[in-house]
């Protein structure tokens, strides 16, 4: 395990070298001028627009993350075969991509801080110079934070399957279109179940139906860690939604990790 | 050599610059000969709930910038066209289904979209999704309860509308009154000058406020009309033919003028009087 957390550290600090956090800087501060420019133009929900600004940004860092970064970084590693160079020191496959994977989490973790720390920066500036804004209703510190935690878990699942399919995959183009397809089906899929299962609009043809509540099985469920309405609302959260949703994500992240490292022990490097 | 270099650089660059100076001033110039693309409010044609399946995880962020391209066209310098509240209509039909707890929405249709008659049934449904949705707010129930009493004459379930919502917390106690008042025929008008007083009082911003305030008057001048008909209706035991009878009998001195039409409609057969056309 020690192994794994070098090996994160590394990527960790790779990423750092990237200039990755400059860029999560940069968007920021982006997301300050936004939020103050955007939220001035509504009379009322100032405070819903805010969290949603926010989590935009938050959201678009974290795939920014996965997608120009993680993936390219594991498929450079494993398709340009530099991953030989680690491979031949005591470190397992199983290990390099623990390592890997929790390197790339601890940064969308840090990009998450930074951006999140700004916004509410921002927000508090926002409220010193613009008396139309005010707190989302029922506001508190815990629901914000949870619905950051609960964004970020959703990231890490994206995160995981991007792992995977850039270990079964010979193309970095390719894994990064899967990757986006488990993204945008994971947040559409139980809306589109739920259109076609209510026969509002057209009537489905059973197997149809079938088909995609076998894929709504295997594909995750992102929209269940979506709470930015919540928190923009100050609606309830039961304790017990969350730790179902955490264990969800935590089983989702360790069957993925699986096969990934089973894929890559298959696999061979020359 | 390289100082020779960052010269004939800068050299290059500075024409280039005045150059693309120049053009942008002169393309700016050109595109204003053009005519205006954005002269009426556009939506995009989709249903609102495949804007829900598009949006995924930006569905708050997407609502909010549909409010934002409606309300342009709402209360701007330019007059708002029929086709223009059809449009404002679906974009805020699809910002309330991507999140039916979003009031500015709601707001706006209670407070603009009914000018327009022909879109009462969806501006009812946007106010319904977001009566039902926002659960601890009495604000929609009691707009959806005067839109019941008002455009549909619907009595028993404004009353039913605004009695539930008189038990939301926060709810100030004459929507209570307003539920036992709607019941009463004739006070239909001094209710709605007493609600749209209070929407009045709620708003912010000063074209809404400047919207509402025309139209409180003009009920007031609704109310002075339906006085002297009731007037005439007690003197001669019938409604007056039209409403210049008023006038020639000497009830009142000078027809009032109506806001948004030449003359008030007037009903002879029941002595409804409206600003809309019965």
């Amino acid at each position: 395990m020690r192994k794994a957390f070098e090996v994160s550290r590394i990527t960790f600090h790779e990423g750092i070298r990237d200039r990755a956090l400059l860029g999560i800087l940069l968007l920021s501060f982006c997301l300050c001028g936004i939020s103050l420019f955007v939220i001035p133009m509504f009379a009322f929900d100032t405070g819903k627009v805010a969290i949603d600004i926010a989590f935009a940004f938050i959201s678009l860092t974290g795939l920014t993350i996965i997608f120009f970064m993680a993936i390219p970084l594991l498929s450079r590693d494993i398709h340009h075969h530099t991953v030989t160079m680690i491979l031949a020191r005591p470190v397992s496959r199983g290990e390099y991509i623990l390592g890997k994977y929790a390197g790339l989490a601890a940064l969308i973790a840090v990009a998450f801080l930074v951006i999140g720390t700004l916004a509410i920066l921002s927000f508090w500036l926002g409220v010193q110079i613009l008396p139309a804004l005010s707190l989302p209703r029922n506001f508190t510190w815990l629901t914000l934070v949870l619905t950051t935690l609960l964004t970020y878990q959703s990231q890490l699942i994206v995160l995981a399957a991007a792992f995977l399919f850039s270990t079964i995959t010979t193309s970095s183009y390719l894994a990064m279109l899967l990757a986006l397809a488990v993204y945008i089906t994971g947040h559409t899929i139980e809306t589109i179940l739920k259109i076609i299962s209510a026969g509002e609009f057209f009537e489905a043809s059973k197997p149809y139906v079938v088909t995609l509540d076998i894929i709504s099985w295997i594909l995750p469920n992102l929209r269940a860690f979506d709470l930015k309405t919540h928190v923009a609302y100050g609606l309830h959260i039961s304790t017990s939604y969350v730790v179902m949703v955490t264990l969800y994500a935590a089983v989702y992240i360790t069957i993925l990790l699986s096969l990934t490292i089973f894929a890559f022990t298959k696999k061979e490097l020359q | 050599m390289n100082r020779i270099k960052h010269y004939t650089l800068v050299i290059l660059i500075l024409p280039l610059l005045v150059g693309h100076i120049a053009l942008s001033r002169n393309l700016a110039a050109l595109r204003l000969d053009l005519p205006a693309e954005y002269d009426h409010a556009e939506a995009l044609m989709v249903s609102p709930l495949l804007l829900e399946i598009i949006s995924g995880e930006f569905k708050g962020l997407v609502a909010d910038y549909l409010v934002i391209k409606s309300a342009i066209y709402l209360g701007g310098i330019k007059k708002t066209s029929g086709e223009d509240f059809q449009t404002a209509t679906l974009l805020f039909k699809q910002s309330i289904q991507l999140c039916p707890h979003f009031f500015t929405p709601m707001y706006y249709t209670q407070g603009v979209l009914f000018w327009d008659t022909g879109i009462i049934d969806k501006a009812l449904d946007i106010i319904t999704v977001s009566h039902q949705s926002r659960f601890w707010d009495w604000e929609p129930g009691f707009y959806l309860g005067y839109d019941y009493y008002q455009y549909l004459g619907d009595t028993a379930k404004a009353a039913t509308i605004l009695g539930e919502t008189a038990q939301r917390p926060g709810a100030p106690l004459v929507v209570g009154s307003l539920a036992a008042k709607f019941s009463q025929k004739n006070s239909k008008t001094e209710a709605s000058i007493q609600i749209l007083q209070i929407m009045k009082d709620r708003s912010t911003e000063e074209w809404v406020k400047n919207e509402l305030t025309k139209r409180i008057d003009t009920y007031k001048k609704i109310m002075v009309i339906e006085a002297a008909i009731e007037f005439f209706h007690v003197q001669t035991g019938s409604y007056p033919h039209e409403l210049h009878d008023l006038v020639t009998s000497g009830i009142l001195k000078a027809l009032p003028q109506n806001p948004y039409a030449d003359i008030f409609y007037y009903n002879p057969e029941n002595g409804k009087v409206s600003f809309q056309s019965l």
